[in-house]
C-alpha cells in the first residue's frame, strides 16, 4: 500500500514537472510565433532547393524518393531538431552559477527531473512545429505519401528524443570538468546533422558512408523517424526500434555513470 | 577631431575585448578551434550534395565554398567588432542600458563594441581558409572577397540592430 502511494506521489511530482514547461511555453506567445516562422521558412527553403534539384535531374524519383517523400521526410527530421530544448546549456549554466545545488536538494532524481522537464518542452514544441511545418508541406506537395507511417514514426520520434536527451545531458555535465561546453555542443550538433541526415537522407550518401551512418545513434535520432514516416515497413520498424533501444541503453548507462561521478565531484568540492 | 576620438574609443574597446578573451587561453582556443571545426563539419553536407548532383541551377561546390566563405567571414567580422548586436534586446530588457546612457559616448556604438564574440573569430578564420581553398586567389579576387565580407558584416550588424530594437 505504502509502495503504491509512493509511486503515485512520484508520478505526480514528475507529472507536474512535465506540465510546467507546457504552461511556460503557452505563456510565451512570441516563442510560438517565432517557432512557426522558423519552421515555415525552413520548409519553404527546402521545397525550393529540392524542386530545383528534381527539375535539374529531369526525374520524379531520386534514390527511391519523390519530391513529396523528400519534403515530408525533411519535415520529420526538422521536427526532431527544432522541438528539443537547450538542455546542455541549461545544465551547464546551472553548474557554472551553482544553482545545481538547489536542483540536487529537491527530493527528486537528477536525471528524471531533467527528463520530465525536457519531455514537457518537446511535447509542446513538437505540436507547434508539426502543425506549422505540416501545413506548409501539405500546401506545397499535398498530403503525406502514407498515413500508415504515422504510428511507427511517433514511436521512433519518442525514442529519438530520449536519445537526444542523453546526448544533451552528457554534454551539459561536461561543464563539471571544462570551463565552456559550447565547442562540444556545436560539434555534436553538426555531426548529428550530417550523420543523421538532417538536410539529405542517408539514401543519397555514398554507400560506405550510408552503411556507417545507419548504425550510429545520430541516424536513429534524425533519419529513422522520417524514413519510417514516408516509407513504413514492418522490417524497418523492428530494426529501427531495436537499434534505438540499444543506443538508449548505452547512452542512458553513460549518463548515469557520468552524472554519479560528476555529482560526487560536486560534493567533494563543496566540502 | 570628434571622429578621431570616436575611432580611438572604439579601438580601445576592441583591444580590451581581445585581451580579456585571450586571458583564458584554453577556452579561447577551444571556442575558436571548435567553431572552425563546426563549420567544416557543417560544410560536409554540401560536399555530399554536390558529390551527388555536381551542378544545380549553375551552382557548383566551388560557388558554395565562396558563399560560405563570404557569409562566415562577414558574420565573424560583425560579431568580432560589434558582438553585442545580437544582445541589444537582452541588455534593454535587463535594464543594463542605463550604464551606457550615463556615459558621454555614442550609446549605440558603445553598446555594440563592448563585446567581442570569441567563437565568431573562428567563423572569420574559417571564411578566410575556405576562400583560399576555393582557389583563384588573385589580388582582384581577394579585393572583391574583402569588399563582400565588409558588406556582409554591415548587413548582419544593421539587420540585427533593427531586429533587436523591436524590444523598445
Amino acid at each position: 500500500m505504502q509502495r503504491t502511494l509512493s509511486t503515485r506521489t512520484l508520478l505526480n511530482r514528475y507529472g507536474a514537472l512535465f506540465r510546467m514547461p507546457l504552461l511556460e511555453n503557452l505563456a510565451e506567445v512570441g516563442n510560438v510565433v517565432s517557432a512557426v516562422l522558423v519552421m515555415t521558412m525552413f520548409m519553404w527553403v527546402f521545397a525550393m532547393l529540392w524542386q530545383a534539384v528534381f527539375a535539374a535531374q529531369g526525374t520524379d524519383l531520386i534514390a527511391g524518393l519523390t519530391l513529396k517523400h523528400m519534403l515530408w521526410y525533411l519535415l520529420m527530421a526538422e521536427l526532431v531538431v527544432l522541438s528539443k530544448p537547450l538542455l546542455a546549456e541549461e545544465i551547464s549554466d546551472s553548474i557554472k552559477t551553482g544553482s545545481i545545488a538547489y536542483d540536487l536538494m529537491r527530493p527528486l532524481d537528477f536525471g528524471l527531473f531533467h527528463l520530465s522537464r525536457y519531455a514537457g518542452h518537446v511535447a509542446f514544441r513538437a505540436c507547434v512545429n508539426l502543425l506549422a511545418g505540416g501545413v506548409v508541406v501539405w500546401l506545397l506537395v499535398g498530403p503525406p505519401p502514407s498515413w500508415q507511417g504515422l504510428f511507427p514514426a511517433v514511436l521512433a520520434l519518442m525514442l529519438s528524443w530520449g536519445l537526444e536527451f542523453c546526448f544533451e545531458a552528457l554534454i551539459g555535465l561536461a561543464a563539471f570538468w571544462t570551463e565552456d561546453i559550447s565547442a562540444f555542443r556545436w560539434i555534436h550538433q553538426k555531426i548529428s546533422f550530417i550523420l543523421g541526415g538532417l538536410f539529405l537522407p542517408l539514401d543519397f550518401y555514398p554507400p560506405w558512408l550510408a552503411a556507417v551512418a545507419r548504425v550510429l545513434p545520430f541516424a536513429s535520432i534524425i533519419y529513422a523517424p522520417g524514413r519510417l514516416f514516408v516509407d513504413p515497413d514492418a522490417g524497418r520498424l523492428l530494426s529501427t526500434l531495436a537499434l534505438q533501444l540499444g543506443w538508449l541503453v548505452v547512452l542512458g548507462f553513460a549518463f548515469r555513470l557520468l552524472s554519479s561521478r560528476a555529482l560526487r565531484r560536486l560534493t567533494i568540492n563543496g566540502g | 577631431m570628434e571622429r578621431k576620438q570616436g575611432l580611438g574609443f572604439v579601438g580601445a574597446l576592441w583591444r580590451v575585448n581581445l585581451l580579456s578573451a585571450m586571458e583564458y587561453r584554453v577556452p579561447f582556443i577551444m571556442q575558436l578551434g571548435g567553431m572552425v571545426l563546426n563549420n567544416v563539419i557543417y560544410f560536409a553536407f554540401w560536399v555530399l550534395f554536390f558529390d551527388r548532383f555536381e551542378e544545380v541551377q549553375g551552382w557548383t561546390l566551388r560557388d558554395m565554398m565562396l558563399l560560405f566563405a563570404v557569409v562566415a567571414s562577414g558574420l565573424g567580422l560583425a560579431m568580432m567588432l560589434f558582438g553585442n548586436c545580437r544582445a541589444i534586446a537582452r541588455i534593454v530588457a535587463a535594464g543594463d542600458l542605463d550604464r551606457y546612457l550615463a556615459l558621454p559616448r555614442p550609446v549605440l556604438l558603445h553598446v555594440l563594441a563592448s563585446r567581442s564574440s570569441v567563437p565568431s573569430m573562428g567563423d572569420f578564420v574559417f571564411g578566410l581558409i575556405w576562400f583560399v581553398l576555393a582557389g583563384d586567389v588573385t589580388a582582384a579576387h581577394a579585393l572583391r572577397f574583402l569588399l563582400a565580407v565588409v558588406l556582409s558584416a554591415c548587413t548582419f550588424t544593421a539587420s540585427l540592430v533593427l531586429a533587436n530594437s523591436l524590444v523598445f
